[in-house]
């Protein structure tokens, strides 16, 4: 096995696209900057709202019960265009996202009457590309 | 601080297969294997459900209210790929709205936005698709 050492990759042709083999047989490739997710965070939304471990993360603020408000630390490129997925432990809830801009989303945990509740796990992942 | 710049990485043991050393510094992940394989943003209440922006989408699909299919530019290895689907407004309203991967298939993904009361199908203005596994 080879290793090669470094601290940073970056593109030849364009700075930000590097393509990567990655198929099972080994032909397909796919591009390593745009399967990368661009922000992750759990945290506990019961009691005082706290980071568990987090990517790409400034802050969190708590908008009152069941929601959330991600900051982040370098913002997406388009306030609308990219992916939000969440899910949420508490008994009988379920994630779902409706505030989204450039530089922060908001995350909403509901019961499955619609009210909404704190989790005391809510994990969300962002998928798209930073500015 | 050593910066690689390439257009393209290769394993050369595996063509498929780079080993990357873990935050921890000790262990070690696979490249390829957490890299997501594709990811849509769309509007579910627009006709045909146009996606805002995609990775290895080819077209989108709106079969129903509430039902949607994500066609793959490059198809999975299986069927055996995990998918994740979730859905919002911008309106800042709460509903009792839930989400479900209907359909799993090497060339497409099936998803699927509904009331959890009763279980009617609902169009929704933001879904977010997500899949991870082995390209073919």
């Amino acid at each position: 096995m080879s290793t090669l050492r470094t601290n940073a990759l970056e593109g030849v042709d364009a700075k930000n696209s590097i393509t990567i083999v990655a198929g099972a047989g080994n032909v397909t490739t796919t591009n390593v900057e745009q399967g990368l997710a661009k922000q992750w965070c759990r945290i506990v939304q019961t009691s005082t709202q706290s980071v568990a471990d987090s990517l790409n993360t400034a802050s969190i603020t708590d908008n009152g019960t069941g929601k959330t408000i991600y900051t982040f630390t370098n913002a997406m490129r388009a306030g609308t265009d990219y992916s939000i997925l969440g899910t949420a432990n508490q008994e009988g809830c379920g994630g779902e996202h409706s505030e989204m801009a450039a530089g922060q989303y908001e995350i909403r945990v509901q019961a499955n009457d619609g009210s909404l509740a704190d989790g005391s796990q809510v994990s969300t992942a962002i998928m798209g590309d930073l500015a | 601080m050593a910066t690689l710049k390439t257009n393209t990485l290769t394993g050369t043991s595996t063509a498929g297969s780079i080993a990357v050393t873990g935050e921890g510094n000790s262990t070690t992940t696979n490249l390829q294997q957490g890299l997501v394989k594709s990811w849509v943003n769309f509007d579910g209440t627009a006709s045909g459900a146009t996606a805002r922006d995609s990775f290895n989408v080819s077209g989108m699909t709106d079969n129903a209210t509430g039902d949607y299919t994500a066609a793959f530019t490059n198809s999975m290895a299986n069927a055996n790929y995990s998918a994740m689907v979730a859905c919002g407004d911008t309106g800042g309203t709460k509903s009792t709205r839930d989400e479900e991967i209907l359909a799993i298939a090497t060339g497409s993904v099936r998803l699927h936005i509904f009331h959890t009361n009763d279980e009617a199908d609902r169009d929704e203005a933001y879904v977010g698709g997500l899949v991870a596994g082995d390209l073919a």
